[in-house]
């Protein structure tokens, strides 16, 4: 009786606990409310690096637009400032040149993916709500956010371009905790019914000044793209190794469309499948039309880097680029995430073993065992 | 596919699914019946979602068979005390794991533990606090996601809110299968944790009988030591 008023007791405590800590974790977490509320990442010489509308952490770590590799090494809370750590320069795979062939156009959409790839591109919003202020008129509307329309442009772009894409705008708000949980279902029953998956890819808005974002694209106002991967899944190296193509191709056809790459502490349901993504189109205080803009050149640039083909750069004077299907290249990503999760794996069973083998239950057992022989089983 | 990532796919499920078995026989299951129920888990996940409505909808795999397990084990708890702690220790997960998808902060990075095994660790904690055993944990894992998730499809409904609620749409990768696993692994654990810390089993002198403690025994050296091995066995 007693064992048992206990447990009521404790499991309350711990319920009011979770309740309390969680609370005040939410009120830090309305980022459009407060507009101190994004992060200023800074390199060790006190430059800035970006900024930031999510929860940054030590070990954290960060692409910039010139491919130098920070790890977020402090982080001063009440500033809300991250001083991170230059590691290295980062190697993207090489873009291949080809002579020019052709007039300019923004979106090459000639070059179109060869027929018999019959893998899927999957797009969903884990965050439907989300939306552009100058063009939606506020950052949030449930059911139909703003940023279903700039899924919907990239969709329909990579479409275009001969590419089996499917889009699933089902709604997931309210805007908490559960929302990554119930994407994840939508996210899962994507590839489930449109096997092979080539990439899965789940569109977002940033919450930062426009000022990040805005930038203008073969003379048309437009959007930068934040990529932002998950370091906790057996996926990570896979899902990196895509977002380095990505950012190569970028760079070379629309210099400055992605903006850098972060790589943080969620998971963001990535651990579902290998190659996929998180994109920033843009920010709340963006023009949706922009961002739209944007949509579609990140679709020219992400079609190529799956499936291979030429593409052309914005820039004048224009150069042409052949790039090869990912599928050919040679990959890290999946040996180092089988390691990963037998790694895992194994320290779960040692901690397990270690808990419960050890001292007196340990010696009782063996001795037991000499004791009792085979009539213990 | 190339066939590493193939495999990376193959070998994740592997290993959720031997993780998962290993996990089932810990309670009242034979290894037939844990391999079975797994089997089940994974195909029904495979299975398209049965249609509720228009705003729900149930998948096979991710909740029909799970709670199946739930009931089968409810009925085999062996005594009455066992049964209500479970129910209770459901309908408080339940809340709890509504409570903590509505305060936490809605993205990822900022929640110690990832969203995928907050709800887990949540209803866990709950179910062994309250009911302490394996069933129970795996029971309040389970019913703890399952009650959330429909008290949420009832706002959703009063509040106009038009998400759907896909119960176990998932499969074997949904919250509700991870949730009710982690919850054992977790008092699993905690058990083993705290009978490290206290220097031994508290149930010496109790004699283990159709996957319970039963009747008290003299103090005899065999028997306790037997009882120690029961002990560490739990359930067959």
């Amino acid at each position: 009786m007693r064992m048992k008023s206990k447990g009521w007791f404790m499991g309350i405590i711990i319920l009011l606990l979770t309740v309390f800590i969680m609370s005040n974790y939410a009120i830090a977490d309305d980022w459009y409310e407060d507009e101190l509320g994004y992060y200023t990442i800074k390199g060790e010489e006190g430059d800035i690096l970006g900024l930031m509308g999510r929860e940054i952490f030590v070990d954290d770590e960060y692409i910039t637009e010139n491919n130098r590799y920070y790890r977020i090494s402090s982080i001063d809370k009440d500033n809300r400032i991250a001083i991170a750590t230059y590691i290295d320069d980062i190697e993207l795979p090489e873009i291949e040149e080809v002579a020019i062939n052709g007039s300019t156009c923004a979106v090459d959409t000639l070059s179109v993916v060869a027929p018999n790839e019959d893998a899927h591109v999957l797009i969903y919003c884990t965050h439907s709500d989300e939306s552009y202020v100058p063009s939606d008129g506020t950052p949030s509307i449930v059911g139909s956010g703003g940023i279903l329309d700039v899924a919907q442009s990239f969709n329909d772009a990579l479409k275009s371009q001969g590419v089996n894409v499917q889009i699933d705008k089902t709604c997931h708000a309210p805007h908490d905790a559960g929302a990554y949980r119930r994407s994840r279902n939508t996210a899962i029953r994507l590839i489930k019914t449109k096997q092979p998956v080539a990439a899965l890819f789940d569109v977002h808005r940033d919450a930062v000044p426009k000022e990040q974002y805005d930038i203008n694209l073969a003379g048309q106002p437009a959007t930068r793209v934040r990529i932002v991967i998950g370091r906790r899944n057996q996926n990570r190296q896979a899902n990196q190794e895509l977002a380095y193509k990505i950012k190569a191709v970028a760079d070379k056809t629309y210099p400055g469309l992605i903006k850098d790459i972060y790589i943080g502490k969620g998971m963001y349901n990535q651990e579902l499948s290998p190659r996929s993504l998180l994109f920033e189109i843009g920010t709340y205080e963006n023009n949706k039309e922009a961002a739209q803009t944007s949509a579609k050149f990140l679709a020219d640039v992400v079609s190529k880097s799956l499936f291979g083909g030429t593409i052309k750069s914005v820039e004048k004077p224009t150069k042409e680029y052949k790039t090869t299907p990912i599928t050919y290249e040679k990959s890290k990503g999946q040996s180092k995430g089988i390691l990963w999760l037998v790694v895992i794996l194994a320290i779960g069973i040692v901690g397990y073993m270690f808990i419960s083998s050890g001292g007196r239950e340990l010696k009782a057992k063996i001795l037991g065992s000499r004791k009792d022989g085979d009539n213990n089983k | 596919m190339p066939f590493g990532l193939t495999m990376l796919v193959f070998i994740s499920i592997l290993i959720l699914f031997g993780v998962g078995q290993n996990i089932l026989d810990r309670m009242r299951l034979s290894d037939k019946s844990a391999i079975l129920f797994m089997l089940a888990i994974f195909i029904g996940g495979i299975l398209p979602d049965i249609p509720i409505g228009n705003r729900f909808s149930i998948n096979i795999g991710g909740a029909i068979v799970p709670f199946i397990l739930v009931v089968y084990l409810y009925v085999k708890a062996g005594t009455k005390k066992e049964k209500v702690r479970s129910i209770l220790a459901s309908v408080l997960a339940g809340i709890a794991v509504f409570l903590v998808g509505r305060l936490m902060p809605s993205e990822p990075e900022n929640i110690v533990v990832d969203p995928n095994y907050i709800y887990g660790i949540v209803s866990g904690l709950v179910g062994y606090l309250i009911a302490r055993s394996r069933r129970a944990s795996f029971i309040a894992g389970v019913m703890g996601i399952i009650l959330a998730d429909i008290g949420q499809g009832v706002e959703n409904v009063i509040m106009n809110i038009p998400s759907p609620v896909r119960l176990g749409g998932g499969g074997a990768l949904d919250a509700i299968v991870i949730s009710g696993l982690l919850a054992v692994i977790l008092s699993e654990f905690i058990g083993e944790f705290r009978e490290r810390l206290q220097g031994g089993t508290e149930k010496k002198r109790l004699r283990f009988n159709h996957g319970e403690f039963a009747e008290e025994l003299q103090p005899n050296l065999d028997s306790e030591e037997r009882n120690e091995e029961a002990d560490d066995e739990d359930e067959e």
